[in-house]
């Protein structure tokens, strides 16, 4: 419940700081109210030092890139959970296309970003859409975030800033960026 | 039938299958492999017992002909040779002269099989079983990248998923405590019982994962608890009476998955539905398993179904009906596939033609 409440925060301020390109939204799902999952989309804006190589797979000719990203909670870990989707902008999905998995970490994050290492992701199936997403594992996110509010931990059990700082450790090194002014202080 | 009895059964459950290539996989239309018949064990995975079949098969593809003369990606050949400290020794000049062998699928009455889902969980799902054996076609081109797992289709891959969902299944029970106290060497026991079928290497090791928090203990936070609080080397020793005593020792959750199938062959893909499901009532009764059905369906709330009740749906477990009031706690010990969690199925009676082994009405 808590969970549900500090999306419903954040996503109202995350709409006003929107981007261009990109949007935020909450997704429900029918015959599931408690299953709510808070959704950004935006597309790939490919660096110029890749550019050569992705036009080599003929798939991504004259295609752009969508990225989805939804953060779900885990009831099993009691966690949050980032989940990721890549696909072309008619729908196809590229998680099967071996160049494109090739520059994953290249295209996603500019070379300035400090990679997480790739077991950090593995993809699962989305339990409600039934389809493929990369999954940053959540078993570890508890004793990570107990970690960083060691020194204010009544600050752990703050849902809002709860979700913004594990949005800043868990989602930006995988390209969901937080705009600043959506941060309250 | 005593529980151990129950455990081997579960595990040697089998399903009858036919494998054939797919026509538009063929290299010549003139010369098609005869069909394979195998009996799958319910328990286990697709690409874990398939191997024969796709390796017989994929000398028979034009596909997998025209990928071997290309040059395999770095990141293709990295992960085949990773593969390789997986495989036997006969099987390396398949990895070579075939790579299409993991980007294989397979398809039921024009419905990929989900190759992550436990064999016994596919088949409740969408097998008909007035038409046994059960037909699988084999395909080796065109893989639905938007409906299953990526590549490579593999014993690695199979490895993955299983452990992360042993891991869950213990965060549920156990708050993660048991599988994070077994050393890696426990782990690789699990995982080679399934691989290589052996119900004892398997259980030795299962049944750990298995026991119920200490009864005076379950209500601390588990940080709390020292080492030689946890019981060692306990039989298996419930039964159904002994669970129906008012102090009972219990997981802290049941690991549960709820696969509804759609009335409509061809709607769009879904996944399950999981939520906690505490394995006592607030009364302090045992959770049944109506009790848990109404709470993965929400009921209340839901308005898919109709009913305070979800009278039109048969729930199955490896393939079995069992009396509404059964404990969770007893199908969590006995009925849970290896991975720990208990798949239940809910198909529409309307599209149920098992005989019922109970009718709960």
């Amino acid at each position: 419940m808590a969970y549900k409440d500090a999306i419903q925060i954040l996503k109202n301020n995350l709409i006003c700081d929107c981007d261009s390109g990109g949007e935020w939204f909450i997704d429900e799902f029918v015959g599931y109210p408690d299953e709510l999952e808070m959704v950004y989309r935006k597309p790939i804006l490919l660096g110029e030092s890749n550019t050569s190589r992705l036009l080599t797979s003929e798939s991504l000719l004259s295609d752009e890139i969508l990225a989805e990203y939804r953060i779900v909670f885990s009831h099993s870990y009691q966690v949050p959970v980032l989940l990721m989707r890549f696909q072309t902008k008619s729908g196809r999905s590229l998680h099967h296309d071996k160049l494109w998995s090739e520059n994953f970490r290249s295209s996603v994050f500019p070379l300035s970003e400090v990679p997480l290492p790739l077991h950090a992701l593995s993809e699962i199936e989305h339990p409600h859409l039934g389809i493929p997403f990369y999954e940053f594992h959540p078993c570890k996110t508890a004793d990570l975030m107990r970690e960083v509010f060691y020194s204010q931990p009544t600050q752990l059990n703050n849902p809002v800033k709860y979700m913004i700082m594990w949005l800043s450790l868990i989602a930006s090194p995988f390209g969901l960026h937080l705009p600043q002014k959506s941060i309250p202080t | 039938m005593t529980d151990s009895n129950i455990l081997k059964r579960v595990w040697e459950g089998k399903v009858p299958a036919c494998f054939t290539l797919a026509l538009e996989d063929l290299a010549h239309e003139d010369h098609a492999p005869p069909p394979i018949y195998m009996f799958l064990p319910r328990v286990s995975y697709f690409p874990l017992v398939t191997e024969k079949v796709i390796r017989q098969f994929s000398q028979f593809s034009e596909c997998a002909l025209k990928t071997a003369s290309k040059d395999m990606t770095s990141e293709t050949r990295g992960k085949l040779e990773h593969e390789m400290q997986y495989a036997q020794s006969d099987q390396i000049d398949t990895f070579k002269q075939h790579p299409l062998v993991h980007e294989f699928w397979l398809e039921y009455a024009h419905q990929p099989l989900k190759w992550h889902y436990p064999i016994g969980l596919v088949f409740d799902m969408c097998a008909n079983t007035m038409d046994i054996p059960w037909k699988i076609t084999v395909h080796f081109s065109n893989y639905p990248t938007d409906l299953l797992l990526s590549p490579p289709v593999s014993r690695l891959a199979v490895e993955t998923h299983f452990l992360s969902m042993i891991k869950e299944a213990d965060a549920l029970k156990h708050r993660s405590y048991v599988i994070n106290q077994m050393q890696a060497r426990d782990h690789r026991q699990l995982w080679n019982g399934l691989l290589h079928f052996r119900y004892d290497q398997f259980w030795s090791i299962n049944s750990k994962l298995m026991e119920p928090l200490p009864q005076n203990t379950k209500d601390l936070p588990l940080e709390e608890m020292s080492a030689s609080e946890i019981p060692e080397n306990k039989p298996l020793s419930s039964s159904l009476d002994n669970i129906s005593s008012s102090k009972c020792r219990t997981f802290r959750y049941i690991p549960c998955r709820l696969y509804c199938v759609s009335e409509n062959p061809s709607s769009t893909p879904s996944g399950f539905i999981q939520k906690l499901i505490r394995p006592l009532n607030d009364d302090g009764s045992l959770t049944s398993l109506q009790d848990a059905i109404e709470i993965l369906f929400h009921t209340n709330k839901n308005p898919l179904v109709q009913n305070t009740e979800p009278k039109g749906y048969l729930f199955f477990i490896h393939g079995i009906t069992l009396p509404h009031e059964t404990p969770m706690q007893w199908i969590s010990e006995h009925l849970s596939y290896p991975d720990n969690f208990v798949h239940i199925v809910a198909r529409p009676q309307s599209h149920s033609h098992r005989i019922k082994i109970y009718d709960p009405s």
